[in-house]
């Protein structure tokens, strides 16, 4: 009987020390660029051969680097605009796919069944292998650099309409029936009774809109030009210049665009699952 | 408020509303979904000559991609990448889930760790981990050194280019998917479990019979996904290699966007957009034929 549970102590250990390895593997680059991002230039480089975790954790800490960046490189300006394409993404966005949904999971109409095909078949069309024929849309239309070119597409999205109109097919629809008899019409209705009811749906949404926006990368890069609409991924390519990269100030602001999706995916990422996954993951 | 209901003008309201409700987002999907396709699809088919005049070329773009060695050489890294990377994608995901599905006393610390590569965009991974790589200054070529492993040249070499992104990918995206993994693990009650236990089944034999069958649309979810994901991944080659050395990392995606803003050539890279378009509609159709109908 001691043994045995000397044994499954010693597992246990085992599995701890399995688990601490893993971690570490995992965490290294992260740990190695925010440890970086308080260092100079030349610290940054001279800590790498040879290394040490010690010079590592506990080397010289200074602001220094997010200093630069926030004075010099106006990074402040490029969170707020990145933040607001993002805000403004999520309220045109949650507003257009959650009328669509509910309208394929509470109302009859002509052309419903082509709709949701239509949704389903946006769906299949992953946003990557449409970006240059959509830039070639963009261009026509005169939008190149403009608010509309960055969130109107990230807007047409079938996963957030499916995401919407699975929830709301479970509303109640004496609730809404009820509602119908006292006079309310179909946008009161939607908008006083079954949004605020759908909160964790408007999450999911919100969630997968910020987090794709924030990480925007190429499409950012191809359809803007001002300053003005620089967003955060595109900046952080601006400390790699001709002659060589900044690469504390680069690593300072790897940090900080890390830090708002760490604190809104964690703790929601039951939220963000939902978000991607309502379309094919139900058992 | 309300009227009575048999007036005309409350009825045509009443057939109206649905449209007013969907009408926003068909006008998005129509243009900025299947407009793209549609602009592909006509554009493939035309030639963009001098002036920018564009003439109908037939199939020629297709018949000429389909006889250039650059195609074929993307075409292949596009599929050695996919065949490798997402399996072991997949299979490391639920490995870790499996993990993370224990109750271990701070279990949830060490998941946490885990979602860290989930919050950093794939460039600015690929950006950190390209100097981690950098054959005369980087930290792998370091650690190396310590375990007596020569002088490696990573992204630089032909050779290691391809398998050092997809490293890379499989550190940004293991965790991403260990997530779907552990929550469709999650969503497994207690009591099937408790059912095998009685039936004398544990370990492997209670995983590999019980915890993957139930996992079904969950792992074709996750196979689809991240397929279609490595299908039409370039951005860690965009910034770091741009397709070298020696298009050892050149993929389709990337070979795409070349064709369309350094050569010039739209009908070429429309050619391409569809191709990997209708990859990615096949892809998905396989979900929902094997798996279960997205309804």
């Amino acid at each position: 009987m001691k043994q045995k549970k000397l044994k499954s102590g010693l597992i246990l250990v085992l599995k701890y020390i399995a688990l601490a390895l893993a971690a570490f593997i995992v965490l290294m680059p992260v740990l190695w660029f925010f440890t970086s991002s308080f260092r100079s230039n030349n610290e940054v480089f001279a800590n790498i051969n040879p290394f040490s975790l010690e010079k590592m954790f506990f080397g010289r800490y200074s602001l220094e680097n997010y200093k630069t960046i926030f004075t010099q490189y106006h990074f402040a300006r490029t969170v707020a605009s990145t933040l607001f394409i993002c805000l403004l993404t999520i309220v045109i966005g949650i507003v257009v796919c959650s009328m669509a949904g509910y309208a394929l999971a509470k109302m009859q109409f002509k052309g419903k069944k082509l709709m949701f095909l239509l949704v389903l078949f946006a769906i299949m069309i992953p946003f990557d292998a449409i970006a240059i024929p959509l830039y070639t849309i963009i261009t026509k239309l005169k939008w190149v650099d403009t608010y509309q070119a960055i969130v109107l597409p990230a807007v047409a999205n079938g996963m957030t309409i499916f995401m919407f109109r699975q929830s709301f097919k479970d509303v109640n629809d004496s609730m809404l029936e009820a509602a119908r008899i006292d006079g309310a019409g179909e946008f009161r209705i939607f908008w006083k009774i079954v949004m605020p009811i759908s909160i964790p749906s408007i999450i999911s949404g919100s969630l997968v809109m910020f987090t794709s926006q924030w990480n925007a990368f190429m499409w950012p890069l191809l359809v803007t030009r001002s300053e003005k609409l620089k967003m955060l991924q595109v900046a952080l390519t601006d400390f790699q210049l001709e002659n060589g990269t900044m690469w504390a100030e680069l690593f300072a602001g790897i940090t900080i665009s890390m830090l708002i999706p760490c604190c809104i995916l964690i703790p929601f990422q039951k939220y963000y699952i939902r978000g991607i996954g309502s379309s094919g993951m139900k058992e | 408020m309300s009227k009575p209901s048999g007036s005309a003008e409350s009825r045509f309201k009443k057939h109206l509303t649905p449209y007013l409700f969907v009408l926003p987002a068909l006008i998005v999907l129509l243009a900025f979904k299947v407009g793209p396709i549609c602009v592909s699809l006509v554009g493939s088919l035309y030639k963009t000559g001098a002036k920018n005049i564009k003439y109908f070329v037939g199939l020629k773009n297709y018949a000429a991609l389909f006889q250039d060695p650059i195609f074929y050489k993307s075409l292949w890294n596009t599929i050695v990448f996919n065949l490798i990377t997402t399996p072991v994608e997949v299979v490391f995901a639920f490995l870790l889930a499996l993990v993370f599905n224990q109750k271990m006393k701070g279990i949830k610390f060490f998941r946490t760790i885990f979602y860290l590569p989930v919050c950093i965009s794939m460039v600015m991974a690929t950006t950190v981990w390209g100097l981690m790589m950098s054959p005369y200054q980087g930290l792998l070529n370091t650690f190396l050194g310590y375990i007596g492993i020569g002088w490696q040249g990573f992204l630089s070499d032909p050779r290691q280019a391809l398998p050092s992104i997809m490293l890379i990918a499989c550190w940004k995206s293991i965790p991403y998917w260990m997530m779907f993994m552990l929550s469709g693990m999650q969503a497994i009650p207690d009591s099937v479990y408790e059912a095998a236990l009685l039936d004398g089944a544990t370990g492997l034999t209670r995983t590999l019979k019980i915890t993957v069958p139930l996992m079904k649309n969950t792992f074709g979810f996750v196979v689809v996904s991240n397929s279609i994901t490595n299908l039409l991944l370039f951005a860690p080659m965009y910034v770091q290699t741009g397709g070298g050395p020696s298009n050892a990392t050149n993929v389709l995606m990337l070979e795409a966007y070349k064709s369309a803003y350094s050569y010039n050539n739209m009908g070429r890279s429309y050619c391409i957009v569809v191709i990997l378009i209708a990859v990615s509609i096949l892809f998905l159709s396989i979900q929902n034929k094997f798996f279960r109908i997205t309804d």
